[in-house]
């Protein structure tokens, strides 16, 4: 096509560049939500008050080990939401895990909506080293999780499904559970 | 500086919430729409996901393999070293309306706007997940994303620690070696290096013995990833790798072709917050073809900005502009040339897509457009809009309306063909300047479901109307040429076709127990084109004949005692009308054993069922017999470091 529509492309993304530079510069300052894993971070800490492990999962003076599968990311941001934050006499560690094969030694398994495809194996790893599992996808709870979160007019909420609790060998405090939507499992 | 403190002002924050309640939590806000963690479910076009755990179960071997069975797309292997992957239609050797990017950096090759798959081995175990979106990416994407964007994007560095080695050696596959090495430099940094190298015989000839299509290849390369704060991150990638292929060509005999490219890529990005987030990403990509007809030495240079922010409640904008220049060096002969031996094309783009919240939880709309300007067709818009309805949170229904254009390529404005069409009859096809740009005007409906946890579906319907497809019009017939008693027919490029596609794609899951997953896919595609009455193009038969009406694909995903895994996959294409392909069906099956962790242990078959085409002979590449095939696997990860 002709040099003059070449110009007339440059000059109507200029504009659009300077009117979205005003739009920028006229937007309220960020940042003002906090981080959605950094909540989740402070809610995992409620859980790990208010669930009790069988005494062969949980030695005493050892930390409470949050295992991401998920991100680095995520991880991040859920070990700055935790910080150094004791529970009991249990200092709290994070770390990010890339597949069902490393769960031993996990308390807590908190699976992100990313890797929540293949829940199946996972909840058979965590089961046998009873570790509660956490997940944010729906139909999570429902399909072997133990809590998951979801939503609520931009609002954390959660489910709990007891049976999958009871068949990891962990005791959900009744404040827990009154707190949550309950589900069973689906077959 | 101020955002600097912005993103560091948020741990102080994360302190006071590790001390709240369970009651007060619940009382926060929180926002969750991040570009990148977006849900599947809720984006409004046709969206599947290839993750790793899909790709290491299919058994496949190379990047077109893997796509098989995707729904919308038509994968048809042509010979050993040469695939025509299409979506949605125009299945060709040189299949130009889709978009395929690896990292951010596009990999097709601009010379004629398709893909040379033999080109890119990449080492699959790196990978992270493979985004097939079909239909038009143009408003965010470009040209040349007419049809669909495949987006294959490789682990970040901190998901590939320690030493990977992996080999499998078969029938058709004589050796296939990769190694890995990441290593992590404190929290914040990681990098890796890896290299591979495959060795793959000869496929049969329909007509005589060996097809004389055996490919090596070799390459090498390496990412690091640097987060220097929470917020920000840095990564510098790059690849070399050089292939040899053979084939054998239409007219012309066999032909040994070596190939070999590099490339560099630098990404910055930086997340003021959950919803504003900027990322500038340059790369340089060098390609080197020598092939039996024309070599070709081709340098590409792109710079991309991109931004996303919330500038209103409701909206979330994202925006974002780019150059790119791309020279090359062409050395033809008599039977393809250029004309200009070299040449640099620039081009200028911007985009700018806002997503509005209608109703909350219920109707958002998004609405965007891109704005580009090339050296062939100079300005090209392409907008679309797209809705998307979630009445509750198990049902999606989507909508869009988009344009999308191709622009023309080297081949399209410069190409001289010359080819026998028989024992004394060739042709000659020249392109031309005047040929514009491909239209298309898209209309998408989609439904997506999870009627049961254990329960997924999903249906896209199309409709696309094109305009000025590209035709191949002759115009004169010379005779006594080449020689005496011989004619050949003139011919030049031209965009005097038109018509219609339509087609249905659907794609169901269901996990029926913790251990066995059934998943299948039904694909129906149509196109109807015609020449205009100024046109005296006989391809557009063809054109309609090379994809199939009907494709199915069944896959099951057993999980057995004692660490085992037993795979099998089954697609039924359709025959390609007048193209002398009849319908065929292949059967792949995969039995894994992983006696400890990290160690995987398989046996894989592929094409089972029947030794058979898959897509006729090409303009250059002539097709040969997909053989079945068994091969063996060892994978060994393990967690070990440099100190």
């Amino acid at each position: 096509m002709s040099r003059r529509a070449r110009t007339d492309a440059r000059a109507i993304g200029l504009a659009l560049c300077v009117w979205l530079a005003g739009l920028l510069l006229a937007s309220p300052p960020a940042g003002s939500t906090p981080d959605e894993y950094q909540v989740k971070a402070a809610f995992l800490l409620n859980f790990a008050r208010l669930v009790e492990w069988p005494q062969k999962a949980m030695a005493a003076d050892r930390p409470i080990v949050v295992s991401v599968l998920g991100s680095q990311e995520v991880r991040d941001s859920i070990a700055a939401g935790i910080g150094d934050a004791v529970i009991g006499e249990h200092p709290v560690e994070v770390q990010r895990i890339d597949s069902a094969s490393e769960i031993g030694g996990s308390h807590i398994l908190f699976v992100t909506r990313e890797r929540a495809q293949e829940p199946a194996e996972i909840f058979r790893t965590a089961r046998r080293h009873a570790a509660l599992v956490v997940g944010e996808s729906e139909g999570f709870a429902e399909s072997g999780g133990t809590i998951n979160f979801f939503t609520e007019d931009r609002k954390l909420r959660f489910e709990i499904n007891p049976d999958a609790a009871k068949a990891s060998g962990l005791k959900i405090s009744s404040r827990l559970l009154r707190l949550a939507v309950l589900v069973g499992e689906e077959r | 500086m101020a955002l600097l403190a912005l993103a560091l002002g948020t741990p102080a924050l994360a302190q006071d919430l590790s001390t709240m309640d369970l009651e007060d939590l619940m009382e926060i806000e929180v926002t969750t729409v991040s570009k990148q963690a977006r849900r599947m479910g809720e984006s409004p076009a046709a969206v599947t996901v290839l993750t790793q755990d899909d790709i290491r179960r299919s058994g496949a071997l190379s990047l077109p393999e893997l796509l098989r069975g995707v729904p919308g797309l038509h994968v048809a292997q042509i010979d050993a070293t040469h695939w025509s992957v299409s979506s949605r239609g125009f299945s060709d050797e040189f299949s130009n309306k889709l978009l395929v990017m690896v990292d951010g950096r596009s990999i097709y090759a601009p010379i004629f706007s398709g893909v040379l798959w033999n080109e890119h081995d990449l080492m699959l175990e790196d990978i992270e997940r493979i985004e097939v979106v079909r239909g038009p990416g143009g408003t965010l994407w470009g040209a040349n994303a007419v049809n669909g964007v495949i987006h294959i994007k490789t682990k970040p560095a901190a998901e590939t620690q320690g030493v990977l080695t992996s080999l499998q050696a078969g029938s058709y596959e004589k050796a296939n070696v990769a190694g890995r090495y990441g290593h992590a430099f404190g929290d914040r940094a990681h990098m890796r290096v890896y290299g591979k190298f495959a060795d793959r015989d000869d496929f049969e000839s329909p007509v005589r013995g060996s097809a004389d299509d055996d490919w090596q290849s070799v390459r090498t390369g390496g990412r690091f990833d640097w987060r220097p704060t929470d917020s920000s991150m840095l990564t510098l990638q790059g690849d070399y790798y050089e292939s040899d292929v053979d084939r054998v060509l239409v007219g012309a005999g066999a032909s040994t072709e070596d190939n070999d490219g590099a490339n560099v890529l630098l990404r910055l990005s930086h997340a003021f917050s959950d919803t504003s987030e900027v990322s500038l990403q340059g790369f340089w990509d060098r390609t080197g073809r020598e092939q039996g007809l024309v070599e070709e030495d081709r340098d590409t240079f792109d710079v991309e900005l991109q931004h996303s922010f919330s500038p209103l409640a409701r909206n979330f904008v994202v925006w974002g502009a780019g150059y790119r220049t791309s020279s090359d060096d062409i050395d033809g002969s008599i039977g393809l040339n250029f004309s200009g031996s070299s040449r640099t094309d620039e081009l200028y783009s911007f985009f700018v897509q806002d997503e509005i919240t209608i109703l909350p939880n219920l109707l958002a709309l998004t609405v965007g457009t891109k704005l580009e300007d090339n050296d062939y067709t100079g300005l090209e818009v392409q907008p679309s809009g797209r809705l998307l309805f979630t009445p509750t949170e198990k049902h999606v229904f989507w909508g869009a309306v988009s344009r999308a254009v191709r622009t023309p390529s080297r081949v399209e404005d410069d190409v001289m063909f010359f080819q026998p069409t028989g024992p004394t009859t060739f042709q000659s096809v020249t392109g031309s300047h005047d040929v514009d740009s491909e239209d298309l005007l898209a209309y998408e409906l989609g439904f997506r479901s999870t009627p049961h946890p254990r329960v997924n579906m999903d249906v896209a319907l199309f409709w696309n109307d094109y305009d000025h497809l590209r035709s191949t019009e002759p115009y004169a017939t010379v005779p006594n040429s080449p020689f005496p008693g011989a004619t050949t027919q003139l011919a030049r490029l031209d965009n005097e076709l038109s018509g219609d596609s339509y087609g249905a794609e659907f794609a169901g899951m269901v996990r029926l127990t913790d251990w066995l997953r059934l998943s299948g896919t039904y694909t129906f595609t149509r196109l109807e084109l015609s020449p205009t009455s100024a046109s005296n193009d006989v391809t557009s038969e063809d054109m309609e004949g090379m994809t199939p009406r009907h494709q199915f694909g069944i896959r099951s995903q057993v999980d057995l005692p004692w660490d085992l895994e037993l795979d099998t996959a089954l697609f039924w294409v359709d025959r390609l009308q007048g193209q002398g392909v009849s319908s065929y069906t292949r059967v792949d099956a995969r039995l894994a054993w992983q006696p400890m962790d990290g160690v995987e242990l398989s046996i894989v078959g592929l094409n089972l069922a029947e030794e058979h085409t898959e897509f006729p002979n090409g303009t250059l590449t002539q097709a040969s017999k997909v053989p079945r095939s068994v091969y063996g696997s060892i994978r060994w990860d393990v967690d070990w470091n440099l100190e």
